[in-house]
């Protein structure tokens, strides 16, 4: 496997989200500008060590360039393609973002705000969450996220900008759309949670939603939970706040546009 | 129905909250979360080893302000042992199955909810984000065990 401690890189730099250091270094500055629009959530510069770190290197004439990636100076990827490799270093970074925070709980979910509640909806890969999460903005809520809930101490859920990501299990590439071309807008605040909704795809079914108690709330939550086997004492205490203090709702959904209406509803 | 069993509630490796009707446990061995209804919270609870299911029950039925079968206790302790939150599985010396003392408990218990444990397989970091399904790497958050076949080609 190719080492890179990433020593002889010319543009480096250091950013922190939600409490986690990154350092990214790239053969130039324009390389290294192009990874940090992608990285995707709230972040800043700092300074000082990084316990994770990304090196790009790019080889090869300009016309026929082969990108690698590093990551903690393993070869992580390699490709032609640098839209690929963006993508694939702006996923790696949430991640790790969302394993190791100690500041925040993340939960695998979609989030929009409405009329100042951020309405949370959990799930794995290709349930349909991001499907939903473009439905309700479309419907007028404001977009948080379609990937993690960040959630603080005091059970609100910070933005983790991005665009939304929609894919298709037999497709390759999955496809970007900014969420200002939904007509929708960003959310910058934190929000209180107001909903919690457990709506996974399934072909001609309704949503009629049941509640379920706090407590199953909570295992739902922590069933999508990125960091629950290594800080469940935080992630207890944390979700343990979000589900007493909103209603937890389950069901099955068919066509996202209709549940979104009907969640909304739920939501005056 | 008497036993001289003297049930004791693990302490040890376990991450515990509570919630106003429910209990929280967190089984840092086995990653494994159980969310235990009033009933068999109650139960655990009193779980001090030295006190018998016959006392529990007594117990309860100050708490509750209801009459509670022995039982009640009983089926409680079945799970709690099945989840590994007992220190000593208890076995009952002689007594009904527990197919019996379902149907005999929810025949005289009206006013307590039957005993009730809902568990969770905790999943990994990357299980809790990937369903497996990853068409590319650009799907997957990470080079997660779940789908590195597929995601890292």
């Amino acid at each position: 496997m190719d080492v890179r401690l990433g020593a002889s890189s010319q543009a480096k730099s250091v950013v922190r989200l939600y409490g986690r250091s990154v350092g990214i270094s790239a053969d130039t500055a324009d390389l290294l500008d192009e990874l940090l629009r992608v990285i995707p959530g709230i972040w800043a510069p700092a300074a000082g060590r990084a316990p994770r770190t990304y090196s790009l290197v790019a080889n090869g004439s300009p016309r026929g360039r082969r990108y690698v990636l590093y990551k903690d100076g393993v070869e992580f990827v390699r490709s032609r393609d640098f839209a690929w490799i963006r993508a694939v270093f702006a996923g790696s970074v949430g991640f790790y973002a969302a394993e190791t925070s100690r500041i925040r709980t993340f939960v695998h979910a979609g989030v929009v705000g409405w009329r100042g509640r951020a309405i949370v909806v959990p799930g794995r890969e290709f349930t349909g969450k991001t499907t939903l999460t473009a439905a309700l903005v479309k419907a007028g809520a404001t977009y948080l996220s379609d990937e993690f809930a960040p959630i603080d101490d005091r059970g609100r859920v910070h933005p983790f900008p991005r665009p939304l990501t929609f894919k298709r299990a037999d497709v390759q590439r999955p496809k970007l759309v900014p969420v200002e071309s939904l007509g929708g807008v960003q959310e910058g605040r934190a929000l209180p949670v107001g909903l919690v909704v457990i709506a996974p795809f399934a072909e001609g079914k309704t949503w009629r939603p049941r509640r379920v108690s706090p407590g199953r709330g909570v295992m739902h939550l922590m069933s999508n939970c990125a960091s629950a086997q290594t800080r469940p004492d935080k992630a207890f205490e944390r979700l343990g706040r979000v589900a007493t203090m909103a209603p937890v709702l389950q069901s099955a959904r068919g066509e996202a546009d209709e549940t979104a209406r009907k969640i909304l509803t739920k939501c005056e | 129905m008497s036993s001289k069993a003297l049930p004791k509630a693990r302490k040890d490796g376990l991450v515990v909250r509570e919630l106003p009707d429910e209990v929280l446990v967190y089984d840092l061995e086995r990653h494994k979360a159980h969310c235990l209804n009033a009933t068999a919270a109650a139960v655990w609870q009193h779980c001090d080893g030295e006190t018998t299911p016959s006392e529990i029950a007594f117990r309860l039925a100050r708490e509750f302000s209801t009459p509670v079968d022995e039982d009640v206790v009983w089926l409680a302790l079945d799970d709690l042992g099945g989840l590994n939150l007992i220190e000593s599985p208890v076995v009952r010396e002689a007594g009904l199955s527990r197919a019996q003392a379902l149907r005999r408990v929810g025949v005289v218990t009206a006013a307590i909810a039957l005993p009730a444990a809902f568990s969770l397989n905790v999943p990994s970091a990357s299980a809790a984000v990937c369903s497996g399904q990853c068409a590319s790497a650009v799907d997957c958050p990470s080079s997660c065990p779940v789908c590195a076949g597929v995601c890292t080609t």
